[in-house]
């Protein structure tokens, strides 16, 4: 924790030039300070050593200048010329007088001195010390020696003094490439967060576009269902003959489906669709799948079928399933403008998913083909290759939201002119009993008749018709338009079965609503209505019967029903 | 007299003292011989130390017999001088006066003053400084003559008898060491 801290400080710090400009600096000034400071102890250190051989010299002499034994103080005076630093010295009487004394060659030794403090002269160290004897002061020694001169005190220092320089440059050399690299980095992080906005500003009008298109596509054909809806109301409040009225009945169920399939479509790709997954046995199921189909493609384009009779049973939402495959047909068809074949195969693929049992089916056309550009995108939504207003860019979307949802999975392969293959991949169903599928029901159903069922829901027309459903099937109705409302009348009136809308305004939803009659009576029935997966997931985890929107009033009996009997058991 | 005890250095020193006699050196300026000893006389105190206990109080004397003219320039010489801390003061004796020589720290025993005073002394912490080429010897320390200048020659026996310790640096001077 503490390493990287003081990595990110120590980097801080080489950023800036002037503190490593100045930490070269310092590193010179203390080095030069303490070459100094050795010098001055240097040279203290030589004038002490050249005191004392003075010293000793004039403790030496002091007989000899005491009873004028100048041979003897010779010989003390001599013994120091073996001394390579002393270039010459002397031995003075009381009155500064020399008595004896030698020089070096070229060098001269005074005649007279005086009492000094040791100094230094040019390149040599003179030293005068007192010759005494208990307080009888004889004479005087006089020392000049060698100090080391400074070229060669200079060159001592030079290599150290080399390395110091070295190091003082290295490290303003690092510091400024340092702040260089750092500077540089700034750079390039401030062109990559604006590049950055400028990809995140273009992802957005992207999205705003291809929105734009969806809902254009979408109410184009919501427009259209909506008329047929219209017109086929108008005339048949016009038609005597129920013959008539019955076929324009069909034409406007028939719309009102479509318009369902569309909603389912964009919930798929949306991912909020619930999933009722069932177990389809495909074999059975080529029949409606080829009405459909046949219905949906024009007519120079045939479709076959080559299904094994063995084939496994698949768990998949049935609608989505017929949803994906005609997605798959129409994407084929258009593939192929001037017709053509499209062959739809299954077969066994054991272990394919993970070690789960799948079943393969592959939709392959004649077609164009695809780039492998547009086979990385055609998964992604709204992309789509077609003209502008032919097509959405759900279609494979849908189609690859089905796959996932499903547990299974989707490929394409398909090369430019050569046609392309998309093959999915879905789970196999586990054999287990199939409850079968609740009958259309035109009479009034005898089990829910005199039922008092509470009725809460914020939408006023839902509100009306659902209640004129239920009514019609016997049952009295206590309608609310809020769930505050619905707990006001589930705590005042006696009811039998509860059906609320999940999502409402206010304070309280259905699903805290449901939660508040379960806690203040156990056991009671609660039917919630909802169109969202993302909100009838919690309600189902938690053991609420929930009725998926839009239904139709045979589904709400058979809801109804369910719940009631639940509560028998 | 002949050395004993010879050391390294000595023998090395006498080889050197070969050597520069063969060099001239300058000649010390021509001093009369009495002024040369009184002076040596006052220096020698500094050399030599004295029992404690005798005649550690009063003035240091220092006695002269037998050179009334060494005792004139020495009296002037140590005029206001000090050895140890005690004034110094020079004294005559003539031969007869062996008790008053029992108490010198220093005594000079000139011309024909020898025998008494200094049988006198013996044993006492009295620095006998005989005048050799005046005829007195069986100092202490003894004044001789040669190549024209004073030198000393020591006896160190006789410095033991008398409880006196000489500096080496008086040795180193002397012509002649006796033990």
């Amino acid at each position: 924790m503490s390493a990287p801290l003081l990595q990110r400080f120590s980097g801080r710090l080489l950023e800036r030039r002037w503190i490593t400009g100045g930490i070269a600096l310092l590193l010179l000034l203390v080095s030069l300070l303490l070459g100094w400071q050795w010098e001055q102890r240097e040279n203290a250190n030589q004038v002490r050593q050249v005191t004392v051989q003075a010293r000793i010299l004039a403790g030496s002499v002091a007989g000899a200048l005491a009873f004028d034994d100048y041979q003897t103080a010779s010989e003390y005076l001599m013994a120091l010329r073996v001394n390579g630093n002393i270039k010459a010295a002397g031995v003075y009487n009381a009155s500064g007088s020399l008595v004896a004394g030698f020089a070096k060659r070229g060098e001269k030794v005074p005649q007279h001195v005086q009492r000094q403090a040791p100094q230094i002269e040019g390149s040599d160290l003179v030293v005068v010390e007192p010759v005494q004897q208990a307080n009888l002061e004889l004479g005087s020694v006089y020392l000049r020696s060698i100090v080391e001169p400074l070229s060669a005190r200079l060159s001592r220092y030079v290599a150290i003094g080399t390395i110091l320089l070295l190091a003082a440059l290295l490290i303003a050399l690092l510091g400024a490439s340092n702040a260089a690299a750092a500077a540089a980095n700034r750079e390039l992080l401030e062109q990559i967060a604006a590049r950055e906005m400028a990809e995140t500003a273009l992802r957005q009008a992207q999205k705003m576009e291809a929105l734009g298109q969806l809902t254009g596509g979408v109410a184009h054909d919501f427009n259209n269902l909506l008329m047929a809806a219209s017109s086929g109301l108008e005339l048949m409040q016009r038609a005597k003959d129920q013959e008539r009225r019955d076929k324009l009945s069909e034409g406007i169920r028939n719309a009102l489906d479509r318009g369902a399939q569309i909603t389912q479509q964009l919930l798929a790709f949306s991912r909020r669709a619930p999933l009722r997954s069932e177990s389809l046995k495909l074999d059975e199921h080529i029949d409606e799948l080829a009405g459909l189909l046949d219905h949906s493609l024009r007519e120079n384009v045939s479709v076959r079928f080559a299904l094994p009779g063995d084939l496994w049973p698949v768990e998949v939402d049935v609608s989505q399933f017929d949803v994906a495959v005609l997605n798959l047909a129409v994407n084929a068809k258009d593939a192929m403008p001037h017709g053509g074949l499209i062959c739809i195969t299954a077969a066994n693929r054991p272990g394919a998913l993970g070690g789960r049992d799948a079943v393969e089916i592959a939709i392959q056309d004649e077609g164009a083909g695809m780039s492998p550009d547009a086979i990385e995108k055609a998964f992604e939504p709204f992309f789509t290759t077609k003209e502008v207003g032919r097509g959405t860019g759900l279609g494979l979307s849908q189609v690859y939201g089905f796959a996932q949802s499903a547990g299974g999975a989707v490929s394409i392969a398909s090369e430019p002119g050569k046609g392309t293959t998309i093959s999915l991949l879905l789970p196999r169903s586990l054999p287990q009993p199939e409850s079968g599928a609740p009958a259309e029901i035109d009479a009034p159903h005898a089990s829910l008749k005199g039922l008092r069922v509470l009725l809460v829901e914020d939408d006023a027309i839902l509100n009306e018709l659902v209640g004129q459903m239920l009514e019609e099937q016997g049952t009295q109705v206590l309608a609310a338009t809020t769930a505050a409302e619905g707990l006001a009348l589930f705590e005042n009136h006696p009811v039998d079965v509860a059906l609320s809308d999940m999502v409402m305004p206010g304070e309280m939803g259905g699903l805290d609503l449901a939660r508040r009659m379960r806690a203040m009576r156990k056991d009671f029935p609660i039917v919630l209505m909802t169109g969202f997966s993302a909100a009838a997931e919690p309600a189902a985890a938690e053991g609420f019967t929930v009725l998926r929107k839009p239904f139709t009033m045979a589904a709400l009996v058979s809801t109804l029903e369910d719940s009631l009997r639940g509560r028998a058991d | 007299m002949p050395r004993r005890g010879w050391s390294g250095r000595g023998v090395r020193r006498l080889a050197l003292i070969v050597l520069l006699t063969l060099w001239a050196l300058p000649a010390p300026a021509a001093t009369p011989e009495a002024e040369v000893k009184a002076a040596y006389l006052y220096k020698l105190a500094s050399f030599v130390r004295w029992p404690n206990g005798n005649g550690a109080e009063g003035a240091f004397r220092i006695c002269i017999a037998g050179r009334g003219d060494v005792a004139g320039v020495l009296g002037q010489l140590v005029r206001g001088q000090q050895v140890a801390g005690r004034p110094i003061a020079v004294e005559q004796l003539t031969v007869a006066q062996t008790d008053r020589a029992k108490d010198c720290q220093m005594l000079f025993l000139g011309r024909g003053s020898a025998s008494p005073l200094f049988a006198a002394t013996r044993g006492l912490p009295v620095l006998t400084v005989g005048d050799l080429n005046n005829g007195t010897r069986g100092g202490v320390i003894d004044f001789l003559l040669r190549d024209g200048r004073v030198r000393l020659a020591i006896d160190r026996g006789a410095a033991d008898a008398r409880h006196l310790e000489l500096s080496s640096k008086l040795l180193d001077v002397a012509v002649t060491v006796a033990r």
